[in-house]
């Protein structure tokens, strides 16, 4: 089920909260590496490389996602592939299709954004999740996923109630999540990708 | 033929050419009955260390568990006595699978990450480790001959393994999701493979030509008739969970559907064929379990 902005007005991230801080980029100061977490089942090859995933029609509180793909110095990935993968707002994985599946390619300051809307509950996870392949040459491949500060789940409380999902094995991988109200309610979720070795 | 189990159904395999159903229930117990009339053949529980993994062979007459301490042991299924200490494996494990003649057993690590140990089941001996850091399995086929394996990855590929060397021979790329489930025929010539998109993938493996059939969405069962020329395929109720358990039997000749069933509301199954163009059918949901005969 979408979260309504009542959700997540109560969950304490109102509009022009802090996103997830940003890792300071020194040269001298190592970023720690992005927690990998499961691949899951549902991956599937060929996705199409498009930055929106929305369906007209379909449910789901509008989501963009945008972030940083990244060395461990914090230089940016130019070129590397993000391949992402989450349920509909029903919690249900398009396996025929390529609903809510992207290649996107990291741009030459290593960003990469893309809009779709907040995944359901899929019945046999405890949590919302986006799945995240992550790769760039020369790097080891990041398998993770991403999860959402404001998640039902975690109770208003994810520093707590991260491992009720016992799939969630790092607080690192919640993050916050911010309303934008211009437009119609929107939510708002930065997520840094750093690749090791 | 509705059969009520004396707890919830972990586990369900139709063993010794589909003429027995054996379900595995925590425990782990052991409950089989005769498909032809329902009857109660065996009723044994595991007593040991917690297990983590087990795993029926096809003739249904040895259960292979893995347990906490890192144990994996071969056990007679009627009476659950240790045939074979198998060397324990480096890692607890999470999911343990026969080939076909029982002879080698395969163990998969708990820990995502592929890691794979092969044993000698008349021995115990460990033949095989392979591992890849990068890489999550989704399931595993043996060669008849036993001197391969094919191993099904979470990406889709499959990943042919030379088992005297534990060195990968081949990676087939064609399969666009996981094949949970996947089966060489008896004689070696063809591997089918059952890839959660709905795709069925049947490989020659002398020239490794490839043929894409469809088969079931989020299929995650499979057997294939001796000659591999047909295949019976299942899956279970799952995203979503109203989704009705199906089976099909397909010729993999042509494609076509020769049979196929909704199989209600299930989170288990298991298919074996009877004959050349007769499969049987069991699911699970909770303790009830129902066998369906599928075809002519």
């Amino acid at each position: 089920m979408p979260l309504t902005r009542r959700e997540l007005v109560e969950a304490g991230l109102s509009l022009g909260a802090a996103l997830v801080a940003a890792p300071a980029l020194g040269a001298a100061a190592a970023l720690p590496l992005t927690p990998e977490n499961e691949l899951g089942p549902f991956y599937k090859k060929g996705a199409p490389t498009s930055a929106n995933l929305i369906v007209p029609g379909e449910a789901g509180l509008p989501l963009l996602v945008s972030g940083k793909v990244l060395d461990p110095t914090g230089k940016p990935l130019s070129g590397a592939i993000i391949e992402v993968w989450h349920a509909d707002a029903r919690g249900i994985y398009d396996l025929e299709g390529y609903r809510y599946r992207s290649r996107l390619v990291a741009a030459a300051d290593g960003t990469y954004r893309f809009q779709t809307v907040m995944p359901g509950h899929y019945p046999e996870r405890v949590a919302q999740h986006i799945h995240y392949r992550v790769s760039a040459p020369g790097r080891k491949v990041l398998v993770t996923q991403l999860y959402f500060a404001t998640d039902p789940a975690f109770a208003g409380d994810p520093d707590h109630n991260f491992s009720k999902d016992p799939l969630v094995r790092d607080r690192r991988l919640v993050r916050p999540v911010t309303l934008d109200d211009s437009g119609g309610p929107r939510a708002a979720v930065l997520f840094d990708a750093v690749l090791g070795t | 033929m509705p059969i009520e189990a004396p707890a919830p159904v972990r586990g369900l395999d139709l063993v010794d050419g589909g003429k027995r159903l054996t379900a595995r229930l925590a425990g782990p117990r052991l409950v089989s009955w005769s498909c032809a009339d329902g009857r109660l053949l065996t009723d044994v529980t595991y007593r040991g260390p917690a297990v983590t993994a087990g795993a029926l062979a096809p003739a249904g007459d040895r259960l292979a568990v893995a347990t906490g301490d890192g144990g994996v042991r071969v056990l007679d299924a009627s009476t659950l006595a240790v045939v074979t200490e198998m060397r324990p494996s480096s890692s607890p494990l999470g999911a343990l699978a026969f080939s076909a003649d029982g002879a080698l057993l395969a163990g998969f690590a708990r820990d995502p990450h592929l890691e794979l140990t092969v044993w000698n089941v008349g021995t115990g001996a460990r033949l095989v480790s392979f591992a890849d850091a990068a890489q999550e399995a989704a399931g595993i086929a043996f060669h008849p001959s036993g001197r391969s394996a094919a191993v099904a990855l979470l990406v889709g590929d499959v990943v042919l393994l030379d088992l005297a060397s534990a060195r990968p021979i081949r990676t087939l790329s064609e399969a666009r999701m996981a094949s949970e489930a996947l089966a060489f025929s008896l004689d070696g010539s063809s591997l089918v493979a059952a890839s959660y998109d709905g795709a069925l993938l049947a490989w020659d493996t002398g020239r490794w030509g490839v043929r894409r059939l469809e088969g079931l969405r989020g299929a995650n069962g499979l057997a294939l008739t001796p000659d591999g020329a047909r295949a019976v395929v299942s899956r279970t109720s799952y995203n979503p969970p109203e989704t009705p358990a199906e089976a099909r039997i397909l010729d993999l000749g042509t494609g076509r559907v020769l049979a196929g069933q909704q199989l209600g509301i299930a989170s288990i199954a298991a298919v074996a064929f009877t004959g050349p163009e007769r499969a049987r059918v069991a699911s699970a949901r909770g303790t009830s379990i129902t066998l369906r005969e599928l075809g002519g």
